[in-house]
C-alpha cells in the first residue's frame, strides 16, 4: 500500500464556494485506489446560530414580509458543514461523493468503484482530487484527504485512519 | 398527436446523497404510476450503468439518463447528455458557455427549485447564475418536494418563472419531488406531483424531444386538455400561434396514471387561462372544460387548474401547462 497523497486544511465561512485542486500521481498501477476524506465538526446545533443563519437567509433571499414556512423550518434541526470530493484520472471525470457522512473512504477499481464514482483501472499517471467546499456554518472545518495506492490483497480497515 | 405520460423528473440514489437503490427508484416509481424517470444524482452519472433491459422490462419505464450539476451558484438538471460535461468549474458569468456545451452534447438542462434558500443554509440551492442565453435552457421546476404549496420556494418560483415568459423567454415547466427515499408506507404516499410529457414516441428520446419542445404540464392529479385554435389550425404546448382572434380550449383530460391523489381529495374546480401573466378567462370545471375566444397578443397563454385537496376550502394550484406561444 503506498500513500499517494497527504491532505490537510482548515477551511472557515470565507472559503465556501472554493474548489481546492490537490493533483497527485500513482507511480504504477494499483489494484484499486482508496479515497479517504475525513472533516468536522458536521453539525452546528447552537440554536443562536442556526436563528441567525436563517434570518440571514430569509432576508437575503425571500420578498418583505416572506418568511419560511413549518415545512421549510423542519428541514433545519441543525445547519451543516458540508465538503463534497471528486476524481479525475488524467482528463476523465471520474466522479463525485456527493453525500453527507463526513468520514468516507471512495474506492475505485475496475472490478468495482463506490457508488458515484466509474469504474476503471487504478492506472499509472495523473490524478486529481478536488474538494468543494460547499458550506462552513461558522468558526472552522478541519478537512483531512488522503489516497492510497492498494497492491491487492489488502483489506479496506488495513488502511490507517487520517 | 403526442401522448401525454407522467414523469419524475427529480431523482437521487445512493450514488449521490439518496437512499434508493436504483432499482428500488425504478419499482417505486412503477409502482406509483408513473410512466418514465430521469436519473438526475448531485454530480454523478452511475446510476445509469445499473439500469439493466430486466429492469426496464420489469417496471415498463422511461428512463432518461441525468445528473443534477449541484454547483455552488444553483442546480442545473441535464437530461440526456452524450458525454460528460464538467459541472465543476462553471461560475455565474461562465454559464451560457456551459449551457451551450451541454447543448452541442444533445442534452437538455432545466432549472432545479430556482427559488430555494441559497448560502448560508443550503449553499448553492438558490439559482445565482446570470444567464443571458436563456434558448439554452428548456425547462424550470417550478414546483419541487412532493406536496408544492407546502414550501415557500415554489411560491416565489411561479412569478419568477412568469417573469422570464414575460421578457419573451421559451421555459417549459416541470415539476420534480427531489426523490431521495422510499416513502415509510407506500400503499398511502403523500401528495405527489408529476410532469406529463407530450411525446411523439414513447422512449428517452421522445421524452428529451418533448421538454426540448416544450410540451410538459405539472400537476397534483388533474390533467389539463390545453390547445389553441387559430384559421382552422390547432396549436398545442410549446408551439406559436399568430397574434389575433384566436379559439383557446381548455379542460380537464384524461386522468393520469398516478391515482394516490384522490385519496386527497384533490378536487378541480376552475379553469383559469393565463395570458402574459393575467387572467384572461375562467371557466368552470364542472362541465369538463370549454372554448373561449380570446384575443391575442403576442407573447404567452397556459392553462391553470385551481381547486382543493387535502380537506381545505382554500383553492389551490392543482395543474398548470407550458404556454402556447403568441407571436
Amino acid at each position: 500500500m503506498d500513500k499517494l497523497l497527504d491532505y490537510r486544511a482548515v477551511f472557515r465561512p470565507e472559503d465556501v464556494r472554493r474548489n481546492v485542486l490537490l493533483p497527485f500521481e500513482a507511480p504504477r498501477d494499483y489494484r484499486a485506489l482508496a479515497v479517504q476524506l475525513h472533516y468536522g465538526p458536521k453539525e452546528v446545533r447552537d440554536p443562536a446560530v442556526v436563528r441567525r443563519q436563517i434570518e440571514a437567509c430569509v432576508r437575503k433571499y425571500f420578498p418583505p414580509g416572506m418568511s419560511l414556512s413549518g415545512k421549510d423550518l423542519e428541514e433545519y434541526p441543525c445547519l451543516l458543514n458540508f465538503v463534497t470530493l471528486s476524481l479525475d484520472c488524467g482528463t476523465e471525470y471520474v466522479g463525485c461523493a456527493h453525500r453527507h457522512p463526513p468520514e468516507q473512504t471512495i474506492v475505485v477499481s475496475e472490478d468495482e468503484s463506490s457508488p458515484g464514482f466509474s469504474r476503471r483501472r487504478a492506472s499509472r499517471g495523473p490524478w486529481r482530487v478536488v474538494l468543494h467546499v460547499q458550506a462552513v456554518v461558522v468558526g472552522e472545518v478541519d478537512c483531512r484527504v488522503a489516497v492510497f495506492g492498494l497492491e491487492g490483497g489488502e483489506e479496506l480497515a488495513a488502511i490507517p485512519a487520517v | 398527436m403526442p401522448q401525454y405520460l407522467p414523469f419524475e423528473l427529480h431523482t437521487h440514489t445512493r450514488h449521490s446523497d439518496g437512499q434508493f437503490q436504483t432499482a428500488g427508484l425504478l419499482r417505486a416509481c412503477a409502482a406509483y404510476g408513473y410512466r418514465g424517470t430521469a436519473l438526475t444524482d448531485h454530480n454523478a452519472l452511475t446510476a445509469s450503468d445499473e439500469v439493466t433491459p430486466e429492469l426496464l422490462a420489469e417496471t415498463g419505464l422511461i428512463v432518461i439518463p441525468g445528473i443534477e450539476w449541484t454547483t455552488f451558484y444553483g442546480h442545473l438538471l441535464v437530461l440526456g447528455c452524450g458525454r460528460y460535461v464538467d459541472w465543476r468549474f462553471v461560475t455565474p458569468d461562465t454559464i451560457d458557455a456551459a449551457l451551450a456545451e451541454i447543448r452541442e452534447a444533445g442534452g437538455v438542462a432545466g432549472i432545479a427549485h430556482p427559488c430555494e434558500v441559497g448560502s448560508p443554509l443550503m449553499c448553492g440551492c438558490h439559482w445565482d447564475f446570470h444567464v443571458t442565453r436563456w434558448d439554452l435552457v428548456s425547462y424550470v421546476e417550478l414546483w419541487s418536494d412532493p406536496d408544492p404549496h407546502a414550501r415557500m420556494k415554489n411560491h416565489l418560483a411561479l412569478p419568477w418563472y412568469d417573469a422570464l415568459l414575460n421578457a419573451g423567454h421559451r421555459l417549459a415547466v416541470s415539476a420534480g419531488r427531489d426523490w431521495h427515499a422510499a416513502d415509510p408506507d407506500p400503499s398511502r404516499p403523500p401528495l405527489l406531483t408529476a410532469t406529463c410529457l407530450g411525446v411523439n414516441t414513447a422512449d428517452t428520446a421522445g421524452a428529451l424531444e418533448a421538454l426540448r419542445a416544450g410540451r410538459s404540464l405539472i400537476t397534483l392529479g388533474p390533467v389539463p386538455a390545453f390547445s389553441v385554435v387559430c384559421g382552422g389550425q390547432s396549436f398545442g404546448l410549446g408551439e406559436t400561434v399568430p397574434a389575433g382572434r384566436v379559439s383557446v380550449s381548455a379542460g380537464l383530460g384524461p386522468d393520469s396514471p398516478l391515482t394516490h391523489w384522490r385519496a386527497w381529495e384533490v378536487e378541480a374546480k376552475r379553469i383559469r387561462l393565463v395570458m402574459n401573466g393575467r387572467t384572461a378567462a375562467e371557466i368552470p370545471c364542472e362541465a369538463g372544460g370549454g372554448a373561449v375566444t380570446l384575443e391575442a397578443v403576442p407573447g404567452w397563454i397556459r392553462e391553470e387548474i385551481w381547486g382543493t385537496c387535502r380537506g381545505s376550502r382554500e383553492e389551490c394550484l392543482l395543474a398548470l401547462t407550458s404556454p402556447v406561444y403568441v407571436a
